[in-house]
């Protein structure tokens, strides 16, 4: 769920924000030593890629849809640092561009998508062995924390009770996670089968 | 193909389209911190003043600068639907005031409707130039362009796929779907690779080595 414009409070905001700048900060130096010229175009296409995966939700029956956030996929593909940027410039381009999630609320959009859909679903995939249940395990858990943070940032800005509000994100947040390590592990497999050089270039 | 939907207002001609996006970008934002951040500071007395005084500058704005209104509104009016459960959710708990409820409603809705007149009267590539000046690194604006520049021919591909879906697999549900859903992911990840080593090399040709200006 991309937060809004006006649902957090000052402190909330500002909290959220500082957080996101620091890991941004802190990855732009990391990838900026290592980066080859040739993956710069490279990251635009794929900061596309996420934005429009993002856009286009698909339905799972029953009148849900999800969509993914492509996190955990370009954490694996280029590295959780490299993947997080992606991800700031897709959700600050789905902001401007698609009023997908608030400019102010980015903050909080960034931290709870994007810092731990790479660094905490990455961790969780290198950590676990065998790759089919680390990816779903990476999914759900990394869904968890989001959805606890998410909860946390709206019950401290006193728009919804810490229970109502982890109850809801939980659910929003438990099935995309679970969607998300699947379809990552589809992906990941497709590609084997397809182009395997592209993954054996990466690694 | 039909793409210039992401900013297509931007280029009318109109008193605030004339202004330097500089200025456009920094009343932009001090409005928003204004409504998101500040809004006390509007109320003399009365949380329900504050919000309309905003709404009413919003739609001045609006006015002089001659982009459709059913535009500006329907397009904001996409967050109601959350503003709307929040404030139902809180209405059974009896939580918040009406003044409160109001005020969340219309926070949300204002704060699209200002981002909305800054996108539809400043260019995306003027945004970035701006941003780039004020200093913003020159990896994430390369990154935003590369972006923006993509985002349309992704877009006819994905159309194509989605048509090739709904004539092969309309009829397909389930674990199924989500493995043909999938395999679209796919091939558009394996095209944004490919094309991306054509791109490089097309620019390394030109004299590009990670900086486009």
């Amino acid at each position: 769920m991309h937060i809004p414009d006006g649902f957090l409070s000052t402190p909330v905001t500002l909290g959220t924000i500082g957080v996101s700048v620091t890991a941004l900060t802190y990855s732009f130096k990391k990838v900026n030593q290592t980066i080859k010229p040739e993956q710069i175009p490279l990251m635009g296409l794929l900061a596309s890629f996420v934005f429009m995966i993002q856009l286009f939700s698909f339905p799972i029956g029953v009148g849900t849809s999800v969509h993914l956030t492509g996190a955990l996929l370009l954490s694996i593909l280029l590295g959780p640092r490299a993947g997080f940027i992606i991800m700031a410039v897709s959700l600050l381009a789905l902001s401007l561009l698609f009023q997908h999630g608030g400019i102010f609320s980015l903050g909080a959009n960034l931290l709870n998508m994007g810092l731990v859909g790479c660094f905490v679903g990455y961790g969780f995939y290198r950590l676990i062995p065998g790759e089919r249940w680390s990816l779903i395990i990476a999914g759900v858990g990394s869904g968890i924390i989001s959805a606890i943070l998410c909860a946390l940032e709206l019950a401290a800005s006193n728009m919804l009770e810490m229970s109502v509000a982890l109850k809801t994100m939980m659910l929003i947040y438990g099935v995309t996670g679970l969607i998300e390590g699947t379809i990552t592990l589809l992906i990941l497999d497709f590609l084997r089968k397809i182009k395997p050089e592209l993954l054996d270039q990466l690694s | 193909m039909n793409h210039a939907f992401i900013d297509r207002y931007a280029r009318l001609k109109s008193p605030i389209h004339n202004l330097k996006s500089s200025q456009k970008l920094l009343s932009a934002f001090s409005m928003l911190a204004l409504l998101l951040l500040g809004l006390p500071l509007l109320n003399f007395g009365n949380a329900l003043f504050g919000i309309l005084l905003y709404g009413f500058w919003l739609l001045m704005i609006a006015i002089i600068s001659r982009i459709p209104l059913t535009f500006l509104f329907s397009r904001s009016a996409l967050v109601l639907p959350f503003s709307a459960l929040i404030v139902i959710v809180n209405f059974y708990s009896g939580n918040f005031e009406f003044d409160q409820m109001i005020v969340t409603l219309f926070k949300s809705f204002f704060s699209v409707f200002t981002l909305l007149l800054l996108t539809s009267t400043t260019a995306f590539n003027d945004i970035l130039k701006q941003l780039s000046q004020w200093g913003m690194p020159r990896l994430l604006i390369t990154i935003l362009a590369f972006m923006y520049r993509y985002f349309f021919l992704l877009l006819d591909e994905i159309e194509a796929l989605e048509r090739a879906v709904q004539m092969r697999h309309s009829s397909v549900t389930g674990w199924k779907r989500i493995k043909v859903y999938s395999n679209i992911i796919g091939v558009l990840l394996i095209h944004s690779f490919e094309r991306a080593e054509n791109v490089y090399q097309a620019m390394q040709m030109r004299g590009f080595s990670g900086d486009l200006s």
